[in-house]
């Protein structure tokens, strides 16, 4: 093509402007978007709980074992396990637990969230003398096999105070500060990476 | 040289497809009303399919019909497809029996989404509050199509008039074309 000269002068092709990128770029960055959200876990909810203090609750311990107030979060660092007899998971994590239990100045909590589940139940009071005789029993000889990682061990049996927490699957585990804030939740079995990258170095942040 | 009037348009389809692709996104992202909930982990409480047929009580026409009106909205945090009122998981039961508690005592509507929103987060609700949080959630779709149609309208109107050619050039053209 010859050089323009004045009779094409209005045909002449404009440098190209810059924000023709904007939509490409506008483009890319949803591709970003739509990836990070594609690859996320849909079971991790994020608690509300976090920076909260813990939920008010009383429970009895297993076995006659003192009542635990949550009043008695405060003064110690604690770790909160909800957990069951009938939850793979929990019986995973186990080992992990009992880890942890060996930590000076660490606070066991293992709450048995609704040890007789409706199914068992059938119909029958979960707060009835024999359903908590039953679950009793099933608690101790769980831990009897695969580890005694409580200090604290109580029963939920109506999953009252597993509500309070937030509870949507079994297990999940709290940290609960010194000044009874709960600081981390992780829903689902622990894993030694889980417990590395964020419960250990968290718990060495709220020691003295 | 022709070809940048019809890049034009070919940016305002490609907005258009990335404007209706990030109103699905967005949806997709945060309120997963269609997630595929692909192999069902096997720590949550079992469904127990025949558990609410025989521990729900009928409620009272008037409770049924708030009832019905809250609990469409709330979201079974285990089977997360599922609203609240339909899903047969334990804890779908627990907190059935626990609003129904709460319609009993007379709490509102507000009351009795805040009690399971401070448990369970925005996450339960399938129409999320809108507070600072979630403005990108209810208008960034929104934004984003006023942002696509202003860039597009601005295509549009840059396209080159016509030229106009003096009279010489006409009959330079007339020559070349006609030999």
């Amino acid at each position: 093509m010859s050089g323009p000269g004045p009779a094409t002068a209005g045909l002449q092709p404009r440098s190209m402007p810059r924000w023709v990128f904007v939509p490409l770029g506008l483009f890319l960055c949803l591709v970003v978007f739509l990836a990070v959200g594609l690859n996320r876990n849909p079971k991790e909810i994020p608690s509300p709980l976090i920076g909260q203090p813990a939920p008010a609750f009383s429970l009895p311990g297993v076995g006659g074992a003192a009542v635990f107030n949550s009043d008695q979060f405060k003064g110690q660092v604690s770790v909160v396990n909800l957990w069951a007899t009938w939850c793979a998971g929990c019986r995973e994590e186990h080992p992990l637990l009992m880890a942890l239990s060996k930590q000076p100045g660490l606070q066991m909590v293992g709450i048995n969230y609704k040890e007789m589940q409706a199914s068992e139940l059938a119909g029958a009071e979960p707060m009835a003398p024999e359903s908590v005789q039953k679950a009793t029993a099933r608690n101790q000889a769980w831990l009897q096999k695969h580890g005694q990682a409580f200090a604290v061990n109580l029963l939920d049996m109506d999953g009252r105070v597993g509500m309070d927490f937030g509870v949507y699957g079994l297990p999940e585990t709290y940290v609960v500060d010194r000044a009874g804030v709960v600081r981390f939740k992780h829903a689902g079995a622990l894993t030694p990476e889980v417990l590395q990258q964020k419960l250990l170095p968290l718990l060495r942040s709220l020691q003295p | 040289m022709k070809r940048f009037p019809r890049l034009g348009w070919l940016w305002a389809c490609l907005l258009w497809a990335l404007m209706s692709g990030s109103v699905w996104g967005q949806g997709a992202a945060s309120v997963p009303l269609s997630t595929p909930v692909s192999n069902p982990a096997p720590d949550l409480p079992q469904v127990e399919a025949r558990v609410s047929a025989r521990t729900e009580t009928p409620l009272s026409p008037q409770a049924q019909a708030r009832w019905d009106h809250i609990a469409a909205e709330l979201r079974c945090l285990v089977c997360q497809n599922e609203s609240l009122a339909s899903s047969n998981a334990e804890l779908a039961v627990d907190l059935r029996r626990e609003v129904r508690g709460l319609i009993d005592q007379g709490k509102s509507d507000t009351e009795i989404r805040s009690f399971l929103v401070s448990r369970y987060g925005d996450f339960v609700l399938y129409k999320p509050e809108v507070k600072p949080v979630t403005w990108l959630l209810w208008f960034g779709p929104f934004a984003l199509l006023l942002l696509a149609l202003g860039v597009a309208f601005r295509l549009m109107r840059r396209r080159p008039a016509a030229p106009t050619l003096t009279d010489s050039e006409r009959a330079r053209i007339r020559q070349l074309l006609e030999p």
